[in-house]
């Protein structure tokens, strides 16, 4: 027993010295960096592209050879990145999806602000409304990949077959379900069971974007102007939920949640709903531009356009990033921060162009017509425009709360959506209960820490001011309010006074 | 000499066993006392980790005071016994699988009686198939194909084949089998809907033929059904006080499971009559049979920790029978006005109601083949031929032998199996609600495990989900306190 014992100890110790001596960081001397990214088959060419560009750069070692490889790492979901990063032993790139303030609460980023001026890669290299997100107190914290606003994706070889030949860029509510109620009737009218629908359902990893937007068209949002308060249960949000609910189950536009996961589809990049629309199940698809990464591997993609979401008395949408940040563990900072550099690059911005995997991080590269009218693919020269119209003229970025995470709110909000499809509960009250898990969740998270106690003591103090103000009928300061789009949505009502 | 011989071969034991022992301290022993301590703190991720420079504060009790005054604990608390409800259900089906594997496939008359089956069976099945306008669809044709793998495998194979078989689930990954039934419970293209919808739309058929008036009749069936499953659960109880077979305890925990359902129903029951004669009977029963045995309580004096299991058995039996009788009842109040509008199979993942069973019943498919069924096969082995022998002298009947021979020998297992199954149900729920359901809809299937993993990795609330986890230790220990104080009575009862 004693000799298989060494025996097996040796076996294991030999194997570990082997592997351990032959990684390739190892043997080339080349530093190799981890990028915790998603599974887009267009993360292998960038990585290319990056090795090309370091050597056109003159970043290479003496054999010619870059002086950096990346690697990837696509199974990253959020709860993973954020264990990974708080215990230490995260990548040295992390993505982030619209996050880059909660990775930035955890401590975990690297301040970039002096990377940028030096590889120039600052905030004035890519949109206004993308700023807030990489910006946190006056310091970089992230560049962005690529740029996403959410707009209505259209099979246009399926609106034409329910006899729809044009949408609207730009379309009211009403519309939206005049012209959702003609398409399913006309695609389904000799159908038993009901096979087309004129949208995804809402309530999938969409929901939140699709009800802010709907919300915010009423005035509404999920957090007053310091972000102190979730009051989901003073706005339009209970409408909007009856609403959905109205078109998921009288107008039938959308299909119910059992629908949406009934159809055989196959999941894969984009997951099954994009594999529907592809089908031609759907009639539109609530995504962004990177749709067409997928679309573009068919033989016969179908001619798409791009209308925007629908809209009650104002116009907007969301945009957001997949943001690239450094980890303030990562070994390799100085390098790391070359890979951002990239990201600036005019390769890098042609390249997410020609891929489409979005669009790409410097808005100047959007008016080409290797943008506009990619000559590989005729059928979506109607869509780019619209795409970036809606990021560039009515795009609102999400009001994100010092106090609370995102997620607990997305949570909230699905949960209460939920609570309304099953009949558990009305959409007042459904409303009223995630506002005040919301609220609970705030307090809690204030208790615990001294650093956002004393920042919440000002914000409230500042609340009341704006409170006063706006019952006095006075104009507030714009430098008060720090939700983005009531800043945007009280300047368009003349509420504001802006700073001089 | 021997003295120095001792010590070496201690420390060449000691060798033997550091690598468990390490690893043991580092990543069980560690983390378990670090989130005992942490339980009691306010650590947060977002705010106190290595790279974070806020100050840890000690709560004391407070994450405790927080979780049990959260209306959300106790609600998955609830999903989580909901999912053990079917936790009887699961063993009796162990149970029986185990003894169909024990029968011995290979004696001669058996094979030709499998021979025979084994012609008529694939007929009767695909005529039914037909008749019931299945037509010959992919689904149908794998389905039957596979079973017919199967028949032919047993028959020639014996019970080997079988066994093998009926473990598979134990040894599949868990995900790939939620994946698996995800299809089955596809509300559109699953197997489940295409063997239920014809089956409903016959339903649907027949109520309407029969009318409103006629099935209330069969609901009032239904009722006096439980009511009499409760009477006669009493009745036995009674019968085996005044035999000294029981004694308190096991007398109070019988009588509290028989007696749970009937809370429920005062929830549960739609029907106004049908629920006010429940009421009424279920009280009466209660206070009939209480007093009946508070009259021969000082006839019927025995060991306190007599019979229990034996009585937690039955109770937990006829508890699981009166739920699904009271369920049935409201289905059957509610059929007259489904069948109206067409009654269709739900939605069974996405509807808020349906979740939760849709998931128990996927419970018992993997429970059933489990290593209960293991358990419960070499247990049988165990089981003395002489007693059997004696008892077919005797002129027992089969039921008769099994009950009175076979069940006290199973004793000791079936407690067994009845412990490992309350604490892995109160430890379930992870793995299947995060891979289906999401722990939706609206939290239907949420249970405390999925409510740790939600706070501790998606709230990052660490301290806040240690305290979940360690009151979820102190329900699942106090569980295991009573296997040790009464589970070897039990076994020798």
């Amino acid at each position: 027993m004693t000799r298989i014992f060494i025996i097996c100890l040796s076996i294991i110790s030999a194997g570990t010295a082997y592997i351990t001596l032959t990684r390739s960081e190892d043997l080339s001397g080349t530093p190799i960096l981890t990028w915790v990214t998603d599974p887009n088959p267009a993360r292998y060419e960038q990585i290319d592209f990056f090795h090309d560009w370091l050597i056109a750069q003159g970043h290479t070692d003496e054999n010619g050879d870059p002086i950096v490889r990346i690697q990837l790492e696509t199974g990253g979901v959020d709860n993973k990145k954020i264990i990974h990063g708080v215990s230490g032993v995260a990548g040295d790139i992390l993505d982030m999806y619209n996050e880059v303030d909660q990775f930035k609460k955890l401590g975990i980023l690297e301040d970039l602000t002096d990377y940028a001026d030096r590889y120039g890669f600052g905030p004035d290299q890519t949109y206004d409304a993308i700023k807030n997100d990489i910006v946190i107190g006056g310091k970089q914290f992230a560049f962005p990949c690529n740029v996403t606003s959410h707009a209505c994706w259209i099979n246009m070889d399926v609106m034409q077959a329910a006899g729809i030949d044009q949408l609207p860029e730009s379309w009211t509510v009403e519309a939206f379900e005049r012209i959702g109620k003609k398409f399913v009737q006309n695609m389904n009218s000799s159908n038993e069971a009901q096979n087309y629908f004129f949208m995804n359902n809402p309530g999938d990893d969409q929901f939140v974007g699709w009800i802010t937007v709907l919300m915010r068209s009423k005035g509404g949002s999920f957090y007053n102007e310091t972000m102190t308060e979730c009051i989901l249960d003073q706005g339009p949000f209970a409408e909007m939920i009856d609403l959905n609910i109205k078109w998921i189950e009288e107008d039938r536009i959308f299909p119910n949640a059992a629908e949406a996961s009934s159809f055989s589809a196959s999941g894969g990049y984009g997951g099954a709903k994009m594999s529907l629309f592809l089908e031609g199940k759907y009639g539109m698809i609530n995504l962004g531009r990177w749709l067409l990464v997928r679309m573009r591997e068919m033989e016969n993609p179908p001619k798409v356009a791009v209308s925007r979401y629908p809209y009650f008395d104002y116009e907007n949408t969301t945009i957001g990033s997949r943001c690239s940040s450094i980890y303030k563990g990562s070994k390799h900072k100085d390098l790391a921060a070359l890979f951002l550099a990239f990201l600036a690059s005019d390769k890098y911005n042609n390249q997410i162009v020609d891929c489409a995997d979005a669009l790409p991080p410097n808005p100047n590269f959007c008016s080409s017509q290797r943008f506009l009218r990619p000559s590989e693919y005729p059928n979506e020269w109607g869509a780019h425009g619209a795409a970036f119209r809606s990021a560039d003229e009515v795009a609102i970025p999400d009001a994100k709360s010092l106090f609370i995470s995102q997620q607990i709110l997305g949570r909230e909000l699905r949960t209460a959506f939920e609570k309304v499809q099953s009949k558990l509960s009305n959409s007042a009250i459904a409303s009223l209960q995630a506002a005040e898990a919301v609220n609970e969740e705030i307090k809690r998270n204030v208790s615990n820490s001294l650093r956002l106690e004393k920042k919440f003591k000002n914000a409230l103090a500042l609340q009341a001011k704006i409170d006063a103000f706006k019952k006095a009928g006075k104009k507030i300061p714009v430098d008060w309010i720090s939700n983005p789009f009531l800043k945007k949505y009280y300047r368009s009502l003349g509420m504001l006074e802006e700073t001089k | 000499m021997n003295k120095k011989r001792n010590r070496i071969n201690t420390l060449k034991g000691l060798l033997f066993l550091s690598p468990n022992i390490i690893g043991f301290s580092i990543f069980t022993l560690f983390p378990l006392g670090f989130s005992l301590i942490m339980a009691f703190s306010n650590w947060n991720l977002s705010q106190h980790n290595m790279f974070t420079d806020e100050p840890l504060k000690w709560v004391l009790l407070q994450n405790f005071k927080d979780l049990l005054g959260s209306e959300d604990f106790w609600r998955y608390l609830g999903n989580t016994l909901f999912f053990m409800i079917g936790i009887p259900i699961s063993m009796a089906g162990s149970l029986g699988a185990a003894l169909l594997l024990n029968q011995d496939l290979k004696s001669p008359s058996k094979r030709a009686r499998s021979k025979g089956i084994l012609y008529v069976l694939p007929l009767i099945a695909f005529s039914s198939l037909l008749f019931l306008g299945f037509g010959m669809s992919i689904m149908v044709l794998i389905v039957t194909g596979i079973f017919g793998v199967i028949y032919i495998g047993g028959v020639s194979g014996g019970s080997t084949v079988y066994r093998t078989i009926f473990y598979t689930p134990n040894f599949t990954a868990g995900v790939a089998t939620f994946i698996l039934w995800k299809k089955i419970y596809n509300p559109q293209t699953g197997p489940l809907t295409t063997i239920t919808q014809p089956i409903l739309e016959g339903v649907n058929a027949v109520v309407l033929f029969l009318g409103k008036d006629t099935i209330y009749i069969f609901m009032y069936v239904v009722v006096v059904l439980a009511i009499g499953s409760l009477y006669w659960g009493l009745n036995t109880f009674l019968k085996w006080r005044s035999e000294k077979d029981l004694g308190y305890i096991g007398l109070i925990i019988g009588v509290s499971a028989l007696i749970l359902p009937s809370f429920f129903v005062l929830h549960w029951f739609s029907h106004p009559i049908a629920s006010q004669i429940m009421q009424i009977s279920v009280i009466a029963t209660i206070v009939y049979f209480v007093s009946q045995f508070i009259a021969k309580s000082s006839d019927c004096i025995c060991h306190p920790e007599k019979g229990m299991g034996n009585a937690i058995m039955l109770g937990l039996g006829i508890m699981a029978l009166q739920f699904l009788l009271i369920g049935l009842s409201n289905v059957l109040y509610k059929l007259p006005e489904m069948s109206l509008v067409g009654i269709s199979s739900p939605s069974w993942l996405t509807d808020y109601h349906w979740a939760k069973p849709s998931l128990m019943f996927m419970g018992f498919w993997a429970a059933i083949g489990s290593n209960s069924m293991l358990l419960y096969l070499a247990a049988l082995s165990n089981v003395s031929p002489e007693l059997s022998e004696a008892a077919d002298i005797d002129g027992a009947t089969k039921f008769q032998k099994f009950w009175n021979v076979t069940w006290p020998q199973l004793a000791p297992v079936t407690f067994f199996i009845f412990i490992m199954a309350v604490i892995n149900g109160m430890q379930g729920g992870f793995e299947v609600a995060k891979t289906m359901t999401g722990g939706g809809p609206a939290g239907s299937t949420t249970t405390l495990e999925y409510f740790i993993y939600e706070e501790g990795f998606a709230s990052g609330r660490l301290a806040f989900a240690s305290a979940i986890s360690w009151i979820l230790f102190a329900m699942i220990f106090a569980l295991t306190l009573f296997n040790w104080r009464f589970g070897n009575r039990y076994v020798n009862d």
